[in-house]
C-alpha cells in the first residue's frame, strides 16, 4: 500500500514540478490526436451531413457498418496500416512508418467511423422545421448550410470530442505505427506501457493522471462553450 | 378591391397524391384573410404556395399583379413574412433570432441592431430580448417569430395556425397584434385556423377549404352521405336539396341559416328536425347552440335571441332551414 501511495505522491510531484519529459510526452500525444481529429472531421463531418440529407438504398446497412467500425480494435488498424506502410508494403516508399504522421493516419482511420456516424446522428437531430424557416427568412442555400451547422454545433462538437477521446486514449496504433521513439513518437499511452514495464511506476502514473486531465479539460471546455452560448 | 394574390387553376400533389385543387382564389391587397378548414384539409399546403415555399404542380399565381414563375420565388419569398405552425426559433437569443433575416439580406451590423431594436420596442419584447429562445413559452415564441418576420417589413404576413396551442389570454393579444400589424404596418395578413369563430373575429375575408377544395360555406355543419334524387341521406337524417340536380358526398349548412323554434314552424322551409340542446357556448359575442337531432347541428344566435327563446341545455327544440341553405360538394 505504501508503494502505491508513494507512487501517487511522486506522480503529483512530477506533474506539479512541470517535469519536462512528462509534458513533452503529453504534448506529443495532444498534438497528434488533435491533428487526427482535424483530418477525420474534415472528411467525417461532410460525409455525415451528406448521408443524413440524402436518401439512398443501403443507408441502414451503412449505419450498421459504421456502428460496427466504432468498436474497431486499435491493434487491427495498427496491423493493417503497418502492412501498408512497412518497407515491403505498397506505401513503404513514403517512409513514414515510425513517424507521427503514421500515428495520425492510424488514429484518423480509427476515429473516422466515430465522427462520421455521430455526425449523421447530429444532422438527423436537427429540427425538420429548420430548413423551411431559413427559406422563409430569405436565406440562400449557402446561408442555409451555415445556419444548419450552427444549429447542430453542439452535437457535432460532441462527435469531435468523442473522436478525440478515443484517439488520445488508444495505445495499439501509437505503438505499432509510432514505435514509441522518445521525443518523437512517444505518446502518453505508449510511455505508460513502457515505463510500467521498466518499473517506473510513478512516471507512468503521472502520465496516466495527465491523460485523464486532458480528457477532463476537453469535456469541460465543451460544456463551458455550451453554457457561454446560452 | 385591388388584388394581392390571384390564383388560377392551382393544383398540388404530394408524391402523386392530390392535396389541393383551387380553380380560383383572389386575396385582396389589404385586410386580413382567414383560411378555415379542418386538420388535413390542405390549409398548410395552400399557405406554402402563398408563401412561395414551393411552386404549384399546375396553374398560375399572380402576386402584386405579376405572374410568379419558379425562378422568381427566392425574390418573392423576401416580400412575404411566413410564420409556421409552432415556429422554429434558432438556438440563440431573442435579439439574434430577430436579426437573422436581416443578416441573410446582408444588412450591416449597426443597421441590423437598429432595425432589430425598433421591432423589439414595437412588439414590447424588451424584457425577453437577451433571453435564450428555448426558454420561452409557446406564446412568447409565437410573438418572437412574428416579430422576426415583421422586422423584414414584408408586404404580406402569413401565419399557419397561429391561435392553436395558445392560452386564451394570449389569443386575445395575438388578435390585437394581427389587427395592429394590418393597420399600422400596412401588411396584408393571411392566417389559417380550424376555428370558424376565430376566423370571423379577426378576418375581413374567409376562405373555407375542405379536402383540398374551396367550399362556399363555413365548415360548422358538415355532413357526409349520398344523394338520392332531391334527398341527401346522411344515414341518420334526410336533407332536402334544391332542385338543381347537383350531386355530392358532402353537405354543409351555414350556421347562420339555421332557424331555431320551440314549436314546429309552419313555413316553406322543407328541412325541419326535432332535437335536444346538448351544449351552449359563447364565442365572440354570439351563442353557439349545439342540437342533437339525428345529426349534430350547430346554430349561431345572438344573446338576445337566446333569452327570447329561453333556451337551456336539455330543452327540446326544432331546427329548420331552407333547401337553398344547403351546399353540396
Amino acid at each position: 500500500m505504501d508503494y502505491f501511495l508513494q507512487a501517487f505522491q511522486q506522480a503529483f510531484a512530477l506533474i506539479f514540478s512541470l517535469d519536462g519529459e512528462v509534458y513533452a510526452v503529453a504534448w506529443t500525444s495532444v498534438r497528434i490526436s488533435l491533428t487526427a481529429v482535424f483530418f477525420a472531421a474534415l472528411i467525417g463531418v461532410p460525409l455525415g451531413l451528406l448521408v443524413s440529407f440524402k436518401r439512398f438504398t443501403g443507408k441502414a446497412f451503412l449505419r450498421q457498418i459504421l456502428n460496427t467500425l466504432m468498436a474497431l480494435p486499435t491493434v487491427v488498424v495498427g496491423l493493417l496500416l503497418y502492412g501498408l506502410l512497412t518497407r515491403q508494403g505498397p506505401m513503404g516508399d513514403w517512409g513514414i512508418l515510425y513517424t507521427p504522421v503514421a500515428i495520425i493516419i492510424g488514429q484518423c482511420v480509427l476515429i473516422l467511423p466515430i465522427i462520421w456516424n455521430l455526425s449523421i446522428s447530429a444532422a438527423d437531430s436537427a429540427d425538420p422545421r429548420l430548413a423551411a424557416t431559413c427559406r422563409a427568412l430569405g436565406a440562400s442555400e449557402f446561408q442555409q448550410g451555415l445556419v444548419f451547422l450552427k444549429e447542430v454545433r453542439f452535437a457535432l462538437m460532441a462527435a469531435l470530442v468523442t473522436g478525440f477521446g478515443r484517439a488520445i486514449g488508444e495505445v495499439g496504433i501509437a505503438m505499432m505505427l509510432g514505435g514509441n521513439i522518445e521525443g518523437f513518437t512517444r505518446t502518453m499511452t505508449t510511455a505508460i506501457a513502457l515505463e510500467t514495464m521498466k518499473g517506473e511506476f510513478e512516471f507512468a502514473l503521472a502520465l496516466g493522471m495527465l491523460l485523464l486531465l486532458v480528457a477532463f479539460l476537453v469535456n469541460a471546455l465543451l460544456q463551458y462553450a455550451q453554457r457561454l452560448d446560452q | 378591391m385591388s388584388r394581392l394574390y390571384e390564383l388560377t387553376d392551382i393544383e398540388f400533389a404530394y408524391n402523386g397524391d392530390p392535396a389541393l385543387a383551387f380553380p380560383s382564389l383572389v386575396i385582396g391587397s389589404s385586410g386580413i384573410t382567414a383560411i378555415v378548414g379542418p386538420n388535413g384539409s390542405g390549409k398548410s399546403t395552400l399557405l406554402n404556395l402563398l408563401a412561395f415555399m414551393h411552386p404549384p404542380g399546375r396553374g398560375h399565381i399572380r402576386f402584386q399583379a405579376e405572374t410568379a414563375g419558379p425562378a422568381d420565388y427566392p425574390q418573392l419569398r423576401r416580400r412575404v413574412g411566413y410564420v409556421q405552425q409552432k415556429p422554429y426559433l434558432f438556438h440563440a437569443s431573442v435579439r439574434k433570432n430577430i436579426e437573422t433575416g436581416l443578416k441573410f439580406r446582408g444588412m450591416p451590423g449597426p443597421e441590423r441592431r437598429r432595425q432589430g431594436q425598433r421591432i423589439i420596442d414595437e412588439f414590447g419584447l424588451g424584457e425577453l430580448a437577451e433571453r435564450y429562445s428555448h426558454d420561452l413559452s409557446g406564446g412568447e415564441a409565437q410573438k418572437v417569430a412574428i416579430a422576426r418576420a415583421m422586422v423584414l417589413q414584408p408586404r404580406v404576413l402569413i401565419l399557419d395556425e397561429p391561435f392553436s396551442h395558445l392560452d386564451r389570454s394570449f389569443r386575445r393579444e395575438l388578435e390585437s397584434m394581427l389587427l395592429r400589424i394590418n393597420e399600422h404596418a400596412e401588411a396584408t395578413v393571411i392566417f389559417t385556423t380550424h376555428d370558424q369563430m376565430q376566423a370571423q373575429a379577426v378576418a375581413d375575408q374567409t376562405v373555407s377549404i375542405f379536402d383540398g377544395h374551396p367550399i362556399p360555406v363555413a365548415m360548422v355543419n358538415l355532413f357526409f352521405g349520398h344523394c338520392r334524387g332531391e334527398i341527401f341521406d346522411t344515414g341518420h337524417v334526410e336533407i332536402h336539396l334544391p332542385a338543381t340536380g347537383e350531386t355530392g358526398t358532402r353537405l354543409a349548412i351555414d350556421s347562420n341559416q339555421l332557424v331555431l323554434s320551440k314549436q314546429e314552424l309552419e313555413s316553406s322551409m322543407r328541412n325541419r328536425y326535432r332535437g335536444r340542446i346538448t351544449a351552449l357556448s359563447e364565442e365572440q359575442g354570439f351563442i353557439n347552440v349545439t342540437i342533437q337531432a339525428g345529426e349534430m347541428f350547430q346554430a349561431s344566435v345572438t344573446p338576445a335571441a337566446l333569452r327570447e327563446l329561453g333556451l337551456h341545455i336539455g330543452d327540446e327544440i326544432w331546427v329548420s332551414f331552407k333547401s337553398t341553405a344547403v351546399h353540396l360538394f
